[in-house]
């Protein structure tokens, strides 16, 4: 029996009576992260890992009917065992295991393998079904370890501080900004946040994360002289907005899987396209979906036919599974970014 | 070849043509001549004479990557160019040379 089907409404588990991460309103909605895609308004009730907790009422609203189980604590409902595992992907993020009758699903919503310190590291749960995403899924896209890039980002910080320009980095607000301030050197100068990521940067250290003091970018005027040595972290959305007139001369770079491929990274038009995903990457993925030991895969979103057909070819019962996610990591709808 | 390389890494990494200006100038005035002239052959857009065929190529990234064919061919799909495709799914090379660029 299918513990997971699709639906209109999004992923439903028939024997428990509710949605994973449903894009239409429903009355029980399990959520695995709080990005706009997976975690949407509208639903009755919330059931998510409690470490996500503040990110998904401060997105949804905190008057939310929100529940939460700590990772790895099991829920009995209807007879389906829930629990919540590391996904690695940003604060908060799960799988969601579900057990009945024996069988065992994992749906993974969006997950990443190295640990970055920003969220605790992805945990891979052994089942018989594993509901994967495919974002990157082609052998193409292969990370290197961030430390190596976020030398790169610190050494582009640096350079433009000789040549007196500031440096404003686009990345996406919730998860990718904060993996950034974890990870560059801020002792090289200031770091200037814009209004779509200093809400979540306070979420990130309320739940205890340590990120370097930031400073609202709305604050500093025009010509202050700090521009020219600070590091900008914005949303891409204020790219092309008349908020960057304040900056002056300044160089721009982009943070996110995509700028693996030149193509890519020339259409958006900046200087540096840094290769930093919160996704896996192919032999992450690979990886991941080897640790279940699952026979069986749906994928759900990305490169969904070429995932299915590799693991064909490798002796896995793997389908599709049709779906609304994003399947770009930059493009994320997000309401929150609006230019401030 | 080194010192293309890196030369070519400035030169695609700004937007800027100031920017280009001085890193073309910073290789110039380093250059060996024989490199220096292969140099100004590529930038202007210089192509020599194709001396191993763009099958066999393929057929080679196929087998070192050690991915299917249809899988290579779906990379290529996503990546528009033969030369990034091959780059992005050969292994880490071991060795490295420091030969010039003539």
């Amino acid at each position: 029996m299918d513990l997971v089907i699709a639906r209109p409404e999004g992923l439903y588990c028939p024997a428990g009576d509710f949605y994973i991460d449903p894009w239409r309103p429903v009355e029980r909605a399990v959520i695995t992260h709080a990005h706009g895609d997976h975690a949407r308004g509208g639903n009755q009730h919330y059931l998510a890992a409690a470490p996500g907790e503040g990110i998904l009422r401060a997105r949804l609203g905190q008057d939310i009917h929100l529940q939460t189980l700590p990772y790895g604590e099991r829920l009995l409902h209807h007879g389906v065992t829930l629990s919540f595992h590391p996904a690695g992907h940003v604060l908060g993020s799960a799988q969601v295991r579900l057990e009945y009758g024996g069988e065992v699903w994992v749906a993974s919503g969006d997950y990443k393998i190295e640990p970055d310190g920003t969220c605790a590291p992805f945990e891979p749960v052994r089942c018989h079904t594993f509901i994967t995403e495919s974002t990157f899924g082609l052998p193409i896209y292969r990370w290197q370890p961030q430390a190596q890039v976020f030398a790169e980002i610190n050494q582009w910080w640096q350079a433009n501080i000789a040549a007196e320009k500031a440096s404003v980095l686009f990345c996406y607000s919730f998860g990718k900004a904060q993996r950034i301030l974890h990870g560059i050197d801020a002792s090289l100068g200031p770091i200037l946040a814009h209004g779509a990521v200093e809400p979540l940067n306070r979420v990130y250290r309320e739940a205890g994360i340590r990120l370097p003091p930031t400073i609202y970018a709305g604050e500093v005027k025009k010509n202050d002289p700090i521009m020219r040595q600070a590091l900008i972290i914005a949303p891409p959305s204020a790219g092309a907005s008349t908020w960057m007139r304040r900056f002056g001369d300044y160089s721009d770079g982009f943070a996110s899987g995509w700028m693996r491929l030149r193509g890519t990274r020339r259409r958006r038009g900046v200087d540096r396209g840094f290769v930093l995903s919160d996704h896996a990457d192919w032999p992450g993925l690979l990886w991941a979906i080897e640790q279940t030991g699952a026979e069986r895969v749906m994928v759900t979103h990305g490169s969904v036919a070429v995932l299915v057909r590799h693991l064909r070819e490798r002796g896995l019962d793997a389908q599709g599974f049709s779906t609304e996610y994003g399947d770009h990591e930059e493009e994320h709808t997000d309401a929150a970014e609006v230019p401030a | 070849m080194k010192a293309f390389a890196l030369l070519y890494a400035e030169l695609d990494a700004t937007t800027s043509s100031n920017a280009k200006l001085a890193a073309m100038q910073a290789y110039f005035a380093q250059a060996a001549p024989q490199d220096a002239a292969w140099a100004v052959y590529f930038l202007s857009g210089g192509r020599p004479r194709q001396l191993v065929p763009v099958r066999a190529l393929r057929e080679l990234a196929v087998t070192i990557s050690g991915l299917s064919t249809w899988l290579f061919e779906e990379s290529y799909q996503a990546v528009g160019d033969l030369a990034e495709t091959i780059s992005l799914v050969l292994p880490e090379a071991a060795h490295s040379s420091s030969e010039g660029l003539a």
